[in-house]
């Protein structure tokens, strides 16, 4: 099982990073208590993977053939870059980390499925977008309800906070289902897993980096979201939520904070404010390319660190 | 089927309804005390106990005021509502404090009322204390789905608009007496102590209606 460590690790780093899309914004507004909202997290996102993380799992396991050392390699690779441009506050998403380092392993052995590759790309650059619709979408429809609704002003205060649990939840499940394939693909390529198991180990260490790290994160980059009002913060995250659940049956696995940062967006387009920075929407584009690079970069890195034999 | 749901915000519903039932209370002890000032002059034993009762209406309503306090810290509220909520009930709490130090100030200060601005004055109290319980209106209207805010806020601010013409009037007749300059000073605060109560009561109103304008999907 040591092999796995790579594996778990980006799952880890995932679920630290990405909870504050799930529920960031309820918890740094005290709605729901952090131990509560990590543990309604932790239990969606290992349903989502167990019930739906197979799609994604198919279209990464077939972007480029992996024997165990490649898997391993390319786990490893991934989790570097994710934890490297971390540490330089550099935006990241791991499922881009993975494909480059996937990426990198399809060069290396001249075996690499561009049509599956060409999908995913398309779908990365579809995910903003997907988030832009999605809130454009519902929040005049949601609207239509929320001001036809008999409910007064502290009533529906109160739906809104239970409606951020409920999409919090869901976004949790969405996320589960999508990244599940980030952490174990590979590995279900190299043949060392089946796909349940996969699902189970990658949810598992989603939720291992929710329950340990992920405090900080949803406290603090949530407030980003709270200065929507509460109606357009609850927009945003079923929107994020629905943006990456739809990839999840294409099949490609995406970056939930590239989907929220859309629906945030749409939110911008309806209001006629500006809620996103530029440099926010820089630092996507930015990312669709760095990402993947380094991940592929780590691979090859990686891969000659591997073949190097200690000569006395 | 909500019930168990909306159990915090009932009881911050329930605590505010009280609130405003507290205001009512000051400001129906204050036109009493008003009343009987009109009639009888200042600190006649009616209206010392009406001012006693009046100053009992306003320390009930802040202590209600405090428990909602509490309470909205207890996070009963989602954190937009609540800040909202504060600053309106704060804004609110201006006015059983004015009708408390008006009549303070009219005992303490031994101010005497002249006869000739006797109906100018009852003429700006009607105007102001009507405000005031369009403001009144204004809050319970939050608890209710309808759009009323937007309508109180403009019968509000058309009385606070005709008070102050009166205020005006008021002055412009105080300094024109030939009274004891003193008294011109006494008459002239109470005259704007008056004129301030309607003065709140639209600030109160304009909050009311941005919380509701700003909750409007």
């Amino acid at each position: 099982m040591f092999y796995l460590l790579g594996g778990v690790f980006l799952g880890w780093s995932l679920g630290a990073n990405d909870a504050a899309n799930l529920f960031g914004s309820a918890v740094s507004s005290h709605m729901i208590r952090f131990w509560r909202a990590a543990l309604l997290a932790s239990l969606f996102v290992i349903l989502g993977a167990v019930l739906q993380g197979v799609h994604g799992i198919e279209t990464l396991q077939g972007l480029s053939p992996m024997d165990l050392k490649m898997a391993v390699l390319t786990s490893v690779a991934a989790a570097a870059t994710v934890t490297g441009m971390t540490l330089f506050r550099l935006p990241v998403s791991t499922s881009q980390a993975v494909v480059g380092a996937i990426v990198g392993a399809g060069i290396l052995q001249h075996q690499l499925h561009m049509q599956g590759l060409v999908k995913v790309a398309i779908c990365w650059v579809g995910t903003p977008l997907a988030g832009i619709v999605f809130s454009l979408f519902i929040y005049p429809l949601l609207g239509r309800i929320y001001n036809r609704s008999p409910y007064n002003l502290f009533q529906m205060d109160q739906l809104t906070r239970i409606g951020l649990v409920i999409a919090g939840c869901y976004s949790a499940f969405a996320l589960g289902s999508n990244n599940v394939a980030n952490v174990t693909a590979v590995f279900v390529g190299a043949g060392h897993l089946d796909v349940f198991a996969a699902t189970v180990i990658g949810g598992l260490s989603i939720a291992l980096g929710i329950l340990t790290f992920s405090r900080g994160v949803m406290e603090t980059v949530g407030k980003d979201l709270v200065a929507l009002d509460p109606y357009s913060a609850l927009v945003v995250v079923l929107s994020g939520a629905l943006a990456v659940h739809v990839y999840t049956w294409i099949g490609v696995p995406v970056s939930s904070s590239q989907a929220v940062v859309g629906a945030v967006l749409g939110i911008g387009i309806l209001k006629g404010t500006q809620t996103i920075r530029k440099k926010t929407l820089l630092s996507i584009l930015l990312a669709w390319f760095v990402t993947p690079l380094t991940g592929c970069l780590y691979f090859f890195l990686f891969y000659f660190l591997s073949h190097l034999r200690y000569v006395p | 089927m909500f019930r168990l749901l909306f159990k915090k915000q009932k009881e911050v519903e329930n605590l505010i309804k009280e609130y405003v039932q507290s205001i009512e209370i000051a400001q129906n002890m204050f036109l009493e005390s008003m009343e009987n000032y009109l009639q009888a002059g200042a600190c006649s034993p009616t209206f010392e106990v009406l001012a006693a009762e009046t100053h009992k209406a306003e320390s009930r309503s802040d202590d209600i005021l405090e428990k909602i306090v509490g309470l909205l810290h207890e996070k009963a509220l989602v954190p937009d509502l609540r800040g909202d909520i504060l600053r309106l009930l704060e804004t609110a709490d201006e006015l059983p404090d004015q009708f408390d130090r008006i009549l303070s100030n009219i005992c303490n200060q031994k101010i005497v009322l002249p006869q000739s601005l006797n109906l100018d004055f009852r003429e700006l109290l009607t105007v102001s204390l009507e405000a005031c319980s369009f403001t009144l209106e204004s809050i319970r209207s939050l608890f209710e789905r309808g759009e009323r805010a937007a309508r109180l806020l403009f019968r509000a601010d058309q009385l606070e608009s005709q008070g102050d013409h009166i205020e005006k009037r008021i002055i412009v007749r105080i300094f024109e007496s030939d009274w004891d300059p003193l008294q011109k000073i006494l008459l002239r605060d109470l005259t704007q102590r008056m004129g301030d109560i309607a003065d709140s009561a639209v600030l109160v109103c304009r909050q009311v209606n941005l919380i509701v304008t700003k909750r409007r999907v």
